[in-house]
């Protein structure tokens, strides 16, 4: 009888298929965020790579079941797919809308969401802690880091700190708001005047109507919260208007995007933007020995097989995807999304621990920013030249000096 | 043969015009400089639905119907990207794709967004992606019904999931499936386009099993009762045993009792 038990038993758990824990992964690989999605799906599988190059995880190879997500209506069939094929964690999403879609769905079918790369704000519906987390910069967080850094580090070169004069407009979608949200916050919460918060919608905004709205108000620092095309559009109308600005900063997915720089040219220089490190651009001697490692793993594989350096999104996909697979996952004691995410909970990484210059601390449930990892890399990129750009602050990962705005 | 040869060439250098129209239209209609339905690095609008799956229906601005004119010449209708009202639809016509008709100097194109649940079946594992279009041409000003065209268009259809192909119907019951292409950048399905009717994109990924109900979700509650009911047998197994153990003991003693009576009334 004892036999018949254990055989049975051992069936239930058979199977060379069952033997390799399962990890889904939604990422935009086709329509309009392909690129991004793809770089960031692409750092992912190599995060299981490493893994499965280093004896697996609790001693079992990981396996990526992946679903393309072009869009957020896409996601409740591909979470629940990758779910039908034994993912209970899945890592995601790049889209701040497929985040907050996804993120959802997790916390109603009991997984857990992984979020590698958006920065929008998923964390009020999200079930932050439990079966939400996120390992890239909290969209707040870059439009805190954005107006600190003008208001510490950049005002004082410029002209009486206290005068300048600060407007956030910004692209009206979870991703927009979420970081003209930490802007708007730090703008008030340290006595800065605020002289314009304009949101917009991206497939109707008049540009030129919001540079007079700008001019108007005398605004003398702008944070743009945009897309690649609105935010070229935005910065065009700007320079049409001849808006007098000092400071012009961005965020990830306009104003340090290298299609950005290309598209703008010589209009681009000076300008500013808030987001997470590339390859190219971390020093290697401001990582940790672990971050350092891995970094020249990935890095050099990552050349071998698709003949460039590791964008933004393939470095974030690649250094949060190792912080699941060879720390959070190694410590739980089940694969379980609730035992992954005690053991996420637990583990604490430093700074630079990773190999994008992140570190994981990440927040519990209730406290502000549950979920979300408080040691996220973040830096603040500025155009230097056309078409180069450099990271200029925090001073630890900086590869060049701030230089103030041509009409500074 | 020669014809049949220089067909893709023909279609290849008709979607490449059909673009450029499209963008035309879109700078047009939109007014300012964004190519909002080939590329871009923000994510797309959030798809507007007929009937939107429960997930989706608080924030949902359900489409529509719509209608533009094309002009109307001696030599047929001039080229033009035609867009429905929610922008998930867009057609694109050849210059004199709709013939001349007598003294009418228009074509009204109609779209009219469909909830696809109400239209014919589709053939399983194919489900609809999204909304069905129904797409009407007329002549104006005398209402007469375009039937066919001389020269195929493009449609494009926008999607919520990735699709596999765009379904057409004349009646919107009986669908046929079109030779589509997935554009990849955009993400939406596109096809040629020969003529007015019903236009929905289907897709052959299954609808998700609820939650707990997947096949493996019932594997593993058929192991738990088996392992169960074997757990259970085991732990009573020593009682039973004990007991059988005990009722035969209790049956020879009973027996032996019966024998030793029996000998004590023999003497």
């Amino acid at each position: 009888m004892l036999t018949v038990l254990v055989v049975t038993t051992a069936c239930a758990g058979g199977g060379a298929k069952r033997d390799a824990l399962v990890l889904g992964a939604i990422y935009p690989t086709s329509g309009p965020q392909q690129v991004g999605g793809t770089d960031e799906e692409r750092g992912v599988r190599l995060a299981v790579e490493w893994a499965n190059t280093h004896g697996g995880v609790q001693g079992r190879p990981a396996r990526l079941e992946t679903a393309d997500v072009p869009r957020p209506e896409a996601v409740p069939s591909a979470m629940r797919m990758l779910r039908d094929r034994g993912a209970r964690v899945v890592v995601g999403s790049h889209g701040s809308a497929t985040s907050v879609a996804a993120a959802k769905v997790a916390g109603e079918t009991g997984m857990m969401l992984w979020e590698t790369g958006a920065v929008g704000g998923a964390t009020p519906v999200a079930n932050g802690g439990r079966s939400f987390f996120r390992l890239a910069p909290m969209g707040a967080n870059l439009g805190r880091n954005a107006i600190a850094f003008v208001r510490d580090e950049l005002a004082p070169e410029l002209k009486p700190a206290a005068s300048l004069r600060y407007a956030v407009v910004y692209v009206d979608d979870p991703y927009g708001r979420s970081v003209g949200k930490g802007a708007l916050d730090e703008v008030r919460g340290s006595g800065q005047v605020l002289s314009a918060s304009l949101p917009y919608d991206a497939s109707r905004a008049d540009f030129a109507t919001i540079a007079r709205r700008l001019a108007e108000t005398r605004t003398d620092v702008l944070f743009a919260v945009s897309y690649l095309d609105d935010g070229v559009a935005l910065v065009r109308a700007l320079t049409t208007a001849k808006v007098p600005l000092v400071a012009s900063i961005g965020t990830s997915s306009s104003f340090c995007h290298p299609q950005f720089g290309q598209r703008l040219g010589r209009l681009a220089v000076g300008m500013f933007a808030s987001d997470k490190p590339d390859q190219a651009h971390v020093r290697p001697d401001a990582l940790e020995p672990e971050g350092r490692r891995t970094l020249a793993w990935a890095s050099a594989r990552y050349q071998r097989r698709y003949g460039k350096n590791m964008s933004a999104e393939a470095l974030g996909g690649f250094s949060n995807g190792y912080g699941l697979l060879a720390h959070v996952l190694p410590a739980a004691t089940s694969f379980a999304p609730t035992a992954v995410a005690r053991a996420a909970l637990s583990t604490k990484l430093p700074r630079g621990a990773l190999a994008n210059g992140g570190g994981l601390d990440l927040a519990p449930p209730g406290a502000p920013d549950e979920g979300e990892n408080r040691r996220a890399a973040g830096v603040i990129w500025e155009w230097v030249a056309p078409g180069e750009r450099a990271v200029v602050w925090p001073a630890l990962f900086a590869t060049h000096a701030i230089e103030p705005l041509h009409a500074g | 043969m020669a014809a049949r040869r220089r067909r893709p060439a023909l279609i290849g250098l008709g979607l490449a015009a059909a673009y450029a129209l499209v963008c035309l239209t879109t700078l047009r209609v939109t007014g300012h400089d964004v190519r909002p339905l080939f590329e871009g690095v923000g994510p797309s609008s959030p798809y507007r639905w007929v009937n939107p799956p429960k997930e989706f229906a608080p924030g949902n601005v359900k489409p529509g119907a719509s209608s533009t004119d094309v002009d109307l010449l001696a030599n047929g209708s001039k080229a033009s990207g035609l867009l429905s009202s929610d922008s998930q639809l867009v057609i694109n016509l050849q210059a004199g794709a709709v013939p001349a008709n007598a003294a009418d100097n228009r074509v009204t194109v109609k779209f009219v967004p469909l909830d696809a649940s109400k239209l014919g079946r589709l053939t399983p594992p194919m489900r609809p992606d999204g909304n069905a279009y129904r797409v009407e041409m007329s002549y104006k000003p005398s209402g007469a019904p375009v039937a066919t065209l001389t020269a195929p268009g493009n449609v494009l259809v926008v999607v919520p999931e990735p699709a596999d192909t765009i379904l057409f119907s004349e009646d919107g019951r009986a669908w046929k499936q079109l030779a589509s292409r997935h554009e990849s950048a955009s993400g939406a399905e596109s096809a040629a386009f020969a003529s007015p009717g019903y236009y929905l994109a289907g897709t052959r990924q299954p609808l998700p099993s609820p939650v707990g109900t997947s096949g493996r979700g019932y594997g593993t509650v058929v192991v738990i009762v088996v392992v169960g009911l074997l757990a259970i047998v085991l732990a009573w197994t020593p009682y039973v045993r004990q007991r059988l153990r005990t009722r035969r003991s209790s049956r020879k003693q009973l027996q032996r009792g019966a024998r030793a009576s029996r000998s004590q009334r023999r003497r």
